[in-house]
């Protein structure tokens, strides 16, 4: 045994590799995306025999996981709640078919969306799949959680989720690890149509054993000791997740004596524990984070028990339904159980909100040098050179780096839903009666996950439309993993490239390649394509200005010429490129961070910007 | 006992190598470290919040009022933490603001003056420390953390009860790749720094 220091995405891969996983495969997505990156590094390194792979999408990566559990292997999967609403079909169908090797699915929630996704409670997939739920509340318990996973998912052939949260899955803490487990399964898939296709299978009774296997499951978690009651009082706490660590942070803290339950899994529900629980306490507080789940759950129990005893949580308003937990909410709440006010430390005697507005905050923009900055701008221009006014022309944005193009000053997009929306939507605004042209931007990474059936779609009925692909080559904002267009896998080991053009093309769109950089020229073609009738497709390709830096290409950075420079401040108004500073009216590049896109040259009206001699 | 440690600056600023350092060290002394990261949306150039916390403790987050030190890279960002300060913390602030076409209002020249503001409003240990130049002297504009730390380090006795400049030092080498030395020399000179003002 050794120890780590270790984040909770990583925890869960070391738990993997302990397990024996053989093959896994995910989408990148905060706050999940750490998991391949790291277990990839490890396999790697201690050349295990384990494929690990990132996937074009959720859905597919599930669909691989499911042969090659059905085969015998153990499994893993990782996404973010998101991704989950798009493998879900998979996942509830796999529920009922089970699966052989062991299948654990690493789905990451994101309350109060710091990673700027909708708020959603992936738990609710266990109840509506009836794969059985694990719910970790620290790295420690992460690992522990992903080897029972693996260990009831082989044993009872049933995918099992594994559910983090932000502050479970970003918080590093120290973490026992054993040696990787190299017991490798041998492929093992043989012919059983009366269970691995829905038309034959015996559905109702596959259902039937579903539930039974529920009951299973239940008993193999009580074996490793999941669930832990412990009555000490008659004020009950029920906690999951990470709620569970600032619990315990507040017990230790102010040397509280309660009695609680701690639960590791909300589905199947430790029904027994909760009645015990109900029979020795007066009142309950429930902590968790997002829907009032266990609240429910609970609230069930005590109908079966009899025993109907006051509930603090989600539904009275102890708690809230939306953003996350912390100690002072848990804290409060716990106040409210014991009639005792609990406080960390004193309030300090200053007023909080007006040095708290001292704070200028900073608008999200565009890395310097960034091609999509470049893009959008061009965008914009070829809108006016149309004759039309920004806001006449709707632009549909997507998900990822491209997304920022609805910040000031670019301010370009109108919308921005799910993977791949941006086509499907741009098409509908034509359909309801859009006169004017529609335009949809998307980067590569989502054009391969969800972007090809809206434009498939989109040429079936004639749509005249533009969509603009800014191909970066990475998959960027959720820290450069590659993509089909790259030509790299995971192990930086090259892969075949798919050609964005080669699908637009066999499509029977329109397609035709700008480079951003190149400003007046790409508003040019820009402007012509948008005015041509039918399906277009403009391939905006330069890639991400990050990963050239990295790989050590730096173009030479520019200056303002001062003498010839008329302060009118076009370069930062039009880019906001943070490499340019204006100092009292001055205006300056900051050439350490200037990477040499070249973009304020293009635009400066006095044609004061010049590059550096060598 | 418990110590959190407050860092905060923008992206590219080593706050998260420095929690590194702080959490390896940590686990080398055998003690429980937590941390976590506040992470903005963008790639580059955001907010980053890192909390590290040692001794008997559970939660990844701090409590409120609970910081023992704010560790601050960029001025501008000091304001957005001061809910976790209380009348015993040390604030340790880089003079820097990361020049900012992106502050969505023009009111980055002032905030020397609000720094005076805020350190007449609290009794606290503040200290303003142009790190970046001192980094810089030594041609290395990205180690301002650890020369920042090494303040902080020579001044907080309760960081001493953790661990030695040695144990610091160690982790520095197992956390640095590149430049290893010249971030030791920059976090002694903090050190140093601050020992011979006597405080």
């Amino acid at each position: 045994m050794i120890k780590k220091l270790l984040s909770g995405n990583e925890a869960v891969a070391e738990g993997a590799l302990e397990s024996g996983v053989e093959v896994v495969t995910g989408y990148p997505g905060t706050p999940s995306s750490e998991l391949i990156p790291f277990l990839a590094d490890i396999v790697k390194k201690e050349n295990l025999k384990v494929y690990v792979e990132w996937s074009v999408n959720e859905k597919v990566a599930f669909d691989i996981a499911t042969a090659a559990a059905w085969s015998g292997k153990r499994v893993l999967i990782t996404m973010k709640m998101a991704g989950l609403n798009v493998a879900s079909d998979t996942l509830i169908n796999i529920a009922n078919k089970g699966v052989k090797g062991g299948m654990v699915i690493y789905v990451t929630d994101d309350p109060g969306t710091h990673a700027g996704c909708t708020e959603q409670d992936s738990r609710f997939y266990s109840l509506i799949s009836l794969a059985p739920i694990l719910d970790p509340s620290n790295p420690m318990d992460a690992k522990n959680l992903t080897k029972i996973a693996f260990e009831v998912s082989e044993k009872i052939q049933i995918p099992v989720i594994l559910r983090s949260t932000t502050n479970v899955s970003h918080t590093m803490g120290i973490v026992e690890c054993d040696s990787y487990s190299s017991s490798l399964n041998r492929f093992g898939f043989k012919k059983d149509a009366q269970n691995y296709t829905t038309v034959l299978a015996d559905r109702v009774n596959q259902r039937k054993l579903l539930l039974k296997k529920h009951v299973e499951v239940l008993e193999l978690f009580d074996k490793f000791n999941l669930n832990q009651l412990d009555i000490k009082n008659n004020f009950g706490v029920i906690a999951s997740g990470v709620s569970w660590a600032y619990l315990q942070e507040i017990i230790n803290y102010f040397g509280l004596e309660l009695s609680t339950l701690k639960i590791d899994s909300e589905n199947p529900w430790p029904e027994t524990k909760a009645r015990k629980m109900i029979q020795n306490v007066d009142k309950i507080l429930v902590l968790e984070e997002q829907e009032p789940i266990v609240e429910t759950m609970l609230k069930k129990t005590m109908v079966n028990t009899k025993k109907v005893i006051p509930v603090l949580g989600k539904e009275d308003g102890t708690l809230s339904r939306v953003g996350e937990n912390n100690l002072e909410n848990v804290a409060d709440a716990l106040s409210k159980l014991i009639n005792k006010k609990l406080e960390f430390e004193e309030k300090i005697q200053i007023d909080i909100n007006k040095i708290k507005s001292y704070k200028s905050e900073r608008a999200l923009t565009f890395c310097t040098g960034c091609p999509h900055r470049a893009t959008y701008y061009i965008i914009n221009e070829a809108i006016k050179k149309l004759g039309f006014k920004q806001d006449e022309i709707i632009v549909t944005g997507d998900i990822g780096c491209t997304s920022l193009g609805v910040y000031k000053p670019l301010e370009t997009l109108w919308t921005e839903v799910t993977m791949g929306a941006s086509i499907g939507l741009a098409y509908g605004f034509k359909i309801a009666g859009a006169t004017k042209p529609v335009i949809a931007t998307l980067g590569d990474s989502t054009f391969f996950h969800s972007g090809i059936p809206p434009l498939i779609n989109a040429m079936q009925y004639g749509c005249d439309l533009t969509v603009i692909v800014l191909d970066n080559l990475w998959t960027s904002m959720t820290g450069f993993q590659p993509n089909p267009n790259t030509g790299l896998n995971l192990f930086g080991k090259p892969s075949n490239i798919v050609s964005i053009s080669a699908i637009t093309k066999a499509i029977g769109a329109y397609t035709i390649t700008i480079s951003p950089y190149e400003i007046e020229k790409s508003i040019d073609i820009v402007a012509k394509t948008i005015s041509k009738k039918g399906l277009k497709v403009i391939i905006s390709k330069e890639e991400c200005v990050l990963q050239k830096v990295r790989h050590g290409i730096k173009n030479i950075p520019y200056y303002i010429g001062q003498e010839k420079c008329i302060k009118c401040g076009v370069c930062i108004k039009n880019t906001s490129c943070p490499a340019i500073i204006n100092d009292n009216n001055e205006y300056f590049i900051d050439k350490n961070i200037c990477t040499g896109c070249g973009i304020c040259a293009q635009i400066c009206p006095a044609n004061a910007i010049k590059r550096e001699e060598k | 006992m418990i110590y959190n440690f407050l860092l905060v600056g923008i992206g590219g600023q080593g706050i998260i190598t420095l929690s590194k350092i702080l959490a390896t060290a940590a686990m080398l002394k055998d003690l429980k470290v937590i941390v976590t990261y506040k992470k903005g949306l963008a790639q580059r150039g955001g907010s980053v919040g890192a909390q590290v916390r040692i001794g008997d403790v559970y939660s990844p987050l701090i409590p409120k009022y609970s910081a023992n030190s704010l560790l601050s890279m960029d001025m501008n960002e000091t304001f957005g933490y001061i809910d976790y300060i209380n009348k015993d913390t040390i604030l340790m602030i880089n003079t820097k603001i990361i020049n900012d076409n992106t502050f969505l209002s023009k009111k980055d020249k002032v905030k020397k003056e609000e720094i005076k503001q805020l350190q007449k409003s609290i009794k606290n240990n503040i200290f303003l420390i142009d790190a970046e130049l001192k980094a810089k002297q030594k041609g290395m504009d990205k180690a301002a953390n650890l020369y920042l730390f090494g303040v902080l380090f020579g001044l907080d006795n309760r960081i001493n009860s953790f661990f030695t400049k040695d144990d610091i030092v160690y982790s520095i080498k197992k956390n640095l790749r590149k430049n290893t030395e010249l971030n030791i020399e920059l976090f002694n000179k903090g050190i140093d720094f601050i020992k011979s003002k006597n405080i």
